[in-house]
Parts: structure tokens; C-alpha cells; sequence
């Protein structure tokens, strides 16, 4: 490379950046690249000198830093969202889920995956036996609908049925039935990792876990935020230090299990249960499979700064 | 415009004013008045809602909640509760599936098959309610809007039927002088001598379709019937649509068949209800899944659909002006002052289910012209006024005819961006046409130039919609001051409502 070596030898360094027009003139593309390469030295230069000074003076007055980084707000979608008037609306009246939260129903939970489920339904649903105590499992027959399995269950006071939907022996999807009366809620599930699959992961107990719940804002996120947590009985044992984390962003719902332990008094450190999957609301119904209450559109994808939960 | 809507979370009822073009899911736009009331639990939420004018001249919202309780609210602020009947449905639980107020008649259905009617005119009379069980199952039922003695209803594996009470009877012309209480309603209850049991007679029951093509039998589930070509007046033809919870719309004509005359499956979801459309061949239906839509009655086609709603639909309501209504037009046997008399100018449609917000549309275009987030899911709702600004107080005659055409103009809140624009253009154009050399227009002419010359030294295309924001955002807050504190609007619009009544005619508006 020629033209760094002489770059080199000259040791001239621009202090002012050289303008782009400067550089279009010049026809000589050895030249002009010298020129480019000085320009951005010069750039660099001039960018660490005032990143010194400004450190410089901030270390001299810490307030300067404070208003800084108090101005410096970076623009991301989460905060140029679209507004939305049901964000943070008050919850009117009552809802289904009254019975959970006013009268400290204990959850009772059936899980059980679609017709001719393979093996990595039947793998979730151990998971989720697991994961919310006083679940359990019945295998699937070819016999009765979801109505039909769901007036059993209420019959035998279930208050939730979970469905583990399967295609193709993957499993794509999860469904949640509140009971008796509703609502019923589709997800679709994708990126599920298994337990195995994460290193480093711990080993579950027991424990009935604490729950996080994390920005279910609107009106139609808090129906889904209170469906969550009516499958979990309401008083956690914090002996095992387990917590389950639905964090929704963008309309995306992380499901996350940790445990964690508190090495020294500033940190927290985390160790991973597993399993992980990400959920997407699909559609909720009212009363079991009944009409429709919010339904996810193609159209809806339209508008990326648009969330609905 | 006003809209009551009954809230189904918390069983209340709720009051909402807006004008036209009012969006909640936009922070710019004018926000509704909302004022919250009756409320009585999840419980005992409102099933049916309607509002009736007594004979005195008033207007109350009746309602019908579940667990058997029927009330009269007054329809104006602050919506006392003027009387409450309980116990109408034989198990508590039974549901409302009808309640029609016509010719001061009042008739409620519950789903097991009670009807019970009472005569409005004389509320204080406490045995004044009549019952007769139709059997159950009932899904649907109505009065025929003109004559209260015919009655329709279906239900589930219930073919639609159509019966007369034999107990209301219509008045002759010359006993009306003698009756003191009953002058406005040319329908009276007669005296029943075996109890309060109305006498029903059949007076026709519809047939079912043809087995399908795998010559299975079609099944029965009427979820909502309107009686259409309400003037014929005889009680042997009528014509009648019917929805059903498997996706069909009919059309019944008693004169020709027992079969429908008009059998179409317009979706895969079950409809939940009808609404009349501004002519007797077009039908409105809503579905599970979040349709709503119109259809043409003749040759069975949709006519396009009222689109935005994310979740299902559950109730609808048709408001028509009183001079284009059809359907509701007031029967020549019937005086002015039992039929409602609605203000408004465009046909609206306004609809209400679980997405939790009321949206109205015009009926003719199926334009949204507003959208309202009220918070809990809607059960059943109602058009009070359908004028375009904010109902208010009733005003004088002496503060209307001070205001000029000019302030008319200003007032009008509804302007959209373009309008705006347009408005803009069209005044700077009139001024630099204009020749006459008076002091006041130079003085006039010179302020605009001076504005055109601001707007030439940006050079830039953009410039005029920049200053339309800028002009918009001046005057969004000066709206927002107006609606914010006083709960009625501001005396601008007061004004020209009371102006477009005049225009307009309607003496019997004149009292809200």
C-alpha cells in the first residue's frame, strides 16, 4: 500500500476535516485516497481531543455529566410508540378473572396437547407440569372436542386448561382456557429451548415460584398479564428462590425460569432453569371458543411502532 | 352527538358526548365527555337497552338487566332512576332477549319465554303488567314497530313465528275524546277478566329451508328479526329478516310462503344481530368475528363492510334523521308525541361489542366518524342526538340570532386537515381577486400579503402543510379549553345547533 507509507513519512495531519466536495475534485485516486485516509485521521483525532475535554470538565463538575446524560435520550421504537389510549387504562368493573383475584380462588390447572401429539408436546408438557404447581397432565384422546374436555374440567373444578398445540412434531402453539366462563387466549410458540439445551442451566424444584410480569400495559396486555397470573397460586415460596419472567417487548412474551442467589450483598447472580420459548397473542375469545375478542391481523404488522399489549 | 352505551364489566350505563370527528386513539383530537352512572355489578349488567317517550313528553332510557330487573332512567342529566320493576324473569338467571317500547306498550322476553307487557301511560298502577308465555327456547323477539299487538320471535331449533295478542286493541277515533290518560296512544290493553294472562293467538310459523345438498336437514337458531315494510298495516302480510347463529340471512314475506324468499349465507360465523338500514331492501348484521357489514336484501349482497372493529360486535343501533327515516317513519294513526323524535342529519350507525370502544359510522358512506374508547366491554347501545357538535343546553332565541354567518363557519369543529387547507386557499384567493381599493381591504390585503411573502421565503413545498400544523396546533388546545371544564359545550356550538334546528323545523327537539 503505497499510499499509507508516504501518509505515513508526511506526519502532516489536517486539523479541520476535510470537506467530501474537496475530495470529489481531485482525479488522481491515489491522491484522493490519501486525502480520505487524512480526513479521517483528522476525524478521530479531533474526536478523542473533545471526548478528553469533555471527560476533563465533567470530572471537574459532575453535574455537567448529569445533564448529559439526562438530554441524551436515544430515540428506539419502544418509546416513539404509537400512542394508545387503553395504556395504563384503569381495569372497570369486574372480570373473569374476579373469582381469582377477590376471592383467592386456588388454581387448578389441566394440561394437554392437541390430537396425535409427538414427543415434543408430550416434552413441553412435562415442563409445564413443572412449572405451575398443581397442574397436571392428561394424554389426549381422539374422542372429545376442546368444548367437550373443557365442560369436564369445569364439572371437576378446573380454573384454567392448557393446550399444547403440535404441527409436523414441532410445537407451535400454546392455548389458554380460563374457567368456566372465559376467556380462551391462542399463542403461538416459537424458539423453544429446552432445559438441556441451555448450559449451565440448574435443576428445578418444587418451590412455588414468584412471578414477573413485565409491561403488560394496555387494556387488552392486562387481560393477558391476569390470565397469566391466575395460573399461579398467589402466595410464592421464596425458600426456593425460583422465578418464572413473562417479559413482553414489542408484543413479544419471553417466558424465562431462573433461581436466583444472592452471592454478596450488591449483586444478584441467576442461573437458569429453563425452558425459554417466546409467545405471540393470536387471538382471545369469549366464553370458551366463543366470539371473537381481538384477533391478530396481518395488517396489524403494517405499523412496526403499533403494540397492542 | 350523543350516545348512551350500558357497560357490560360493571353494569353501569354511560353517557357520551362528542362531535363528530372525535378519535380517543389520537392525543390531538377532541376528547368525549363520559359520565358514568347506574352502575349495579358485572352481575346485573344491562342486557337490552332502548329509550321511550311517555305520553307526558319525556324521554327515558329502559333498560333491562340480568337477574329480572327492568328500569326507566330519565334520558337528560343527571339521569335520575324513575322507576324499577323486579322479578321479570322467572329463574333469575333467565336472560332478557327482547325489550321493545311501541305505542306506550312496553314488552320484555326472556329467553325461557315470559313476555310481559305494560302500558307506560299509566306507570303508577301497579298491576299493569301482562304476561303470556311463549315457550321455550326464545333467542330473538320483537314487537311490529307499528302495531303493538303483533308480535315475532325464534330461537334455537324454534322456527320463527309471528302472533297476535288478542288484548291490545287499536281505539276507535271517537272514544278517544272520553279517555283522559290514553289521549296520545291509539292502543289500549282491554280489560282482562281471567287475571293478568294476555290471550295469544298464532298467526303464522315459518317452514325450513330445503335440506342442503347432502339432503341433511338445515338446522334453527334465529338470533334476530326485524320486521321490514312496517306501513302495510294487516295483520295477515308482513315482511320480516331474520339472522341465524349459522351465518344466514332471511326474508320472509307471510303473504306468499312459509319458506324465506331470500335464504343467503353471508359468512361462516355465527350473526349476532340486525339493524335497519335508511331503506327496506338493505339489512346491517354484525357476526362473531369482528364483521360488520351491510346486505342487500334483494339481490343478496353484501354492500360493504363498517371495517375497524377489532373485536366482535354485540350491539347495534341505526339512528336516522327524522326526514329521510323510513323505517321509523310516524304512522298517520299515531300523534307526534309518542314517536321519538330524533335531531340529526346524516344517517349514523353506532356499534359497540368487546373491543371496548363505540364507534360510529355513517350509515350511507360507512365513514368512521368517530371512535370512542369507553373502557369496558359494550352490551347494548343507543343514539340520543345525532347532531354533529356536542348537544347542549337548550339556548335562547335572542342569543342564537345574534351570531353571524361567520362565526357559524368558525364554530364548525369538525374541520379536518384538508378542509382546513382548502378553507385557507380559497380566502387568500378571494382577497388578491378582490379589485376594490377601500382602506380596509388594502389594509386587509397588505396583512396578506405580508403572509403569502412568509410563506415564499421558505421555497420549500412543504411550507404550507408546516404552517397548516402549526395553525392546527394553535387551535386544538383553544378547543380542548372549551370541552375541558364545562361539561356542555361551549356557546359557539350551542348556537349553531340550535341554528340547524331551526333550519331544520323540529319543534320537538327544542327541549334538550
Amino acid at each position: 500500500m503505497p499510499s499509507r507509507k508516504t501518509k505515513g513519512k508526511k506526519k502532516s495531519v489536517p486539523t479541520a476535516p476535510v470537506p467530501k466536495d474537496a475530495l470529489n475534485n481531485v482525479k488522481n485516486k491515489i491522491k484522493r485516497e490519501n486525502l480520505l485516509y487524512a480526513a479521517r485521521k483528522a476525524h478521530n483525532v479531533n474526536k478523542h481531543k473533545s471526548r478528553k475535554e469533555l471527560l476533563k470538565m465533567e470530572q471537574a463538575d459532575p453535574q455537567l455529566k448529569e445533564e448529559r446524560l439526562a438530554n441524551n435520550i436515544p430515540t428506539t421504537i419502544e418509546n416513539t410508540r404509537i400512542y394508545d389510549e387503553t395504556v395504563d387504562a384503569p381495569i372497570e368493573g369486574e372480570d373473569e378473572f374476579e373469582e381469582y383475584f377477590k376471592n383467592k380462588r386456588a388454581p387448578k390447572v389441566l394440561i394437554t396437547t392437541s390430537k396425535f401429539a409427538r414427543a415434543q408436546a408430550y416434552e413441553l408438557s412435562d415442563q409445564l407440569i413443572n412449572i405451575i404447581p398443581g397442574s397436571e397432565f392428561v394424554k389426549r384422546g381422539q374422542k372429545f372436542s376442546m368444548r367437550e374436555i373443557a365442560q369436564f374440567c369445569i364439572n371437576r373444578d378446573y380454573t384454567d386448561l392448557v393446550v399444547i398445540s403440535e404441527d409436523k412434531k414441532v410445537v407451535n402453539g400454546l392455548t389458554f382456557v380460563h374457567l368456566p366462563a372465559g376467556p380462551t387466549m391462542f399463542f403461538s410458540l416459537t424458539s423453544l429451548r429446552m432445559p438441556k439445551q441451555i448450559s449451565g442451566h440448574g435443576r428445578a424444584t418444587s418451590h412455588v415460584p414468584e412471578l414477573i410480569l413485565n409491561s403488560f400495559s394496555t387494556r387488552l396486555g392486562m387481560t393477558v398479564g391476569r390470565l397469566f397470573q391466575s395460573l399461579f397460586p398467589q402466595t410464592p415460596e421464596f425458600v426456593g428462590r425460583q422465578v418464572v419472567t413473562l417479559h413482553n417487548q414489542r408484543d413479544f412474551i419471553f417466558f424465562r425460569r431462573h433461581r436466583y442467589l444472592f452471592k454478596e450483598t450488591e449483586r444478584v447472580g441467576l442461573q437458569e432453569l429453563g425452558p425459554q420459548f417466546t409467545l405471540k397473542l393470536r387471538r382471545v375469545r369469549r366464553g370458551i371458543a366463543e366470539e371473537m375478542e381481538w384477533e391478530h391481523r396481518p395488517e396489524m404488522d403494517k405499523e412496526k411502532r403499533k403494540f397492542y399489549l | 352527538m350523543k350516545v348512551l352505551v350500558a357497560a357490560e364489566d360493571s353494569g353501569s350505563l354511560k353517557d357520551i358526548s362528542f362531535p363528530f370527528g372525535t378519535n380517543t386513539s389520537v392525543q390531538q383530537s377532541t376528547q368525549p365527555t363520559i359520565t358514568t352512572f347506574a352502575s349495579a355489578g358485572r352481575s346485573s349488567y344491562v342486557q337490552r337497552m332502548i329509550i321511550a317517550k311517555l305520553s307526558t313528553g319525556k324521554e327515558y332510557i329502559c333498560i333491562a338487566r340480568k337477574g329480572g330487573i327492568i328500569q326507566l332512567y330519565d334520558v337528560n342529566p343527571p339521569h335520575a332512576l324513575f322507576v324499577e320493576w323486579k322479578d321479570m324473569t322467572h329463574p333469575p338467571d333467565d336472560a332478557f332477549v327482547g325489550l321493545e317500547y311501541v305505542e306506550g306498550k312496553l314488552s320484555s322476553c326472556t329467553a325461557t319465554g315470559k313476555l310481559i307487557m305494560r302500558d307506560l301511560h299509566s306507570i303508577s298502577d301497579s298491576t299493569n303488567d301482562y304476561y303470556t308465555l311463549l315457550g321455550e327456547p326464545i333467542n330473538a323477539f320483537r314487537v311490529h314497530p307499528n302495531q303493538p299487538n303483533i308480535i315475532a320471535y325464534g330461537g334455537k331449533e324454534r322456527e320463527l313465528e309471528i302472533s297476535v295478542i288478542e288484548n291490545i286493541c287499536r281505539r276507535e277515533s271517537d272514544s278517544t275524546t272520553d279517555s283522559e290518560s290514553d289521549q296520545s296512544s291509539s292502543w289500549y290493553i282491554a280489560a282482562i277478566p281471567t287475571g293478568r294472562t294476555l290471550s295469544r293467538r298464532k298467526l303464522w310459523k315459518a317452514k325450513n329451508v330445503k335440506n342442503d345438498e347432502l339432503d341433511l336437514r338445515v338446522p334453527v337458531w334465529i338470533s334476530d328479526i326485524r320486521f321490514l315494510d312496517v306501513n302495510r298495516n294487516s295483520e295477515t302480510d308482513f315482511r320480516l329478516a331474520i339472522s341465524t347463529r349459522f351465518g344466514h340471512v332471511r326474508v320472509y314475506e307471510t303473504k306468499y310462503s312459509r319458506k324465506p324468499i331470500v335464504n343467503v349465507e353471508v359468512g361462516d360465523h355465527p350473526l349476532i344481530a340486525l339493524s335497519p338500514y335508511i331503506n327496506d331492501h338493505e339489512i346491517i348484521y354484525c357476526d362473531t368475528n369482528s364483521t360488520t357489514a351491510r346486505f342487500n336484501l334483494i339481490n343478496g349482497c353484501k354492500g360493504g363492510h363498517y371495517s375497524g372493529a377489532a373485536g366482535s360486535v354485540l350491539c347495534l343501533d341505526s339512528f336516522f334523521p327524522q326526514q329521510e327515516g323510513v323505517m321509523i317513519e310516524v304512522n298517520e294513526a299515531v300523534e307526534s308525541s309518542v314517536a321519538r323524535v330524533p335531531s340529526g342529519d346524516v344517517p349514523l350507525l353506532a356499534t359497540g361489542g368487546l373491543d371496548r370502544f363505540l364507534r360510529v359510522y355513517n350509515l350511507q358512506t360507512r365513514e368512521l366518524v368517530a371512535k370512542v374508547f369507553v373502557g369496558a366491554k359494550l352490551s347494548a347501545v343507543c343514539i340520543v342526538d345525532g347532531n354533529s357538535t356536542v348537544p347542549s343546553e337548550p339556548v335562547s332565541e335572542r342569543e342564537s340570532d345574534e351570531e353571524d354567518d361567520e362565526e357559524l363557519v368558525d364554530s364548525d369543529r369538525v374541520k379536518t386537515e384538508g378542509e382546513r387547507k382548502r378553507r385557507k386557499r380559497l380566502r387568500t384567493e378571494e382577497a388578491l381577486t378582490d379589485e376594490v381599493d377601500s382602506k380596509s381591504k388594502r389594509k386587509k390585503r397588505v396583512r396578506l400579503h405580508d403572509e403569502l411573502a412568509s410563506e415564499d421565503e421558505d421555497e420549500d413545498d412543504d411550507a404550507d402543510d408546516v404552517w397548516n400544523l402549526l395553525d392546527a396546533e394553535e387551535e386544538e388546545p383553544r378547543i380542548k379549553k372549551e370541552e375541558g371544564g364545562d361539561k356542555v359545550a361551549s356557546s359557539s356550538s350551542a348556537t349553531q345547533s340550535s341554528l340547524r334546528r331551526r333550519k331544520h323545523g323540529s319543534g320537538a327537539a327544542s327541549s334538550r
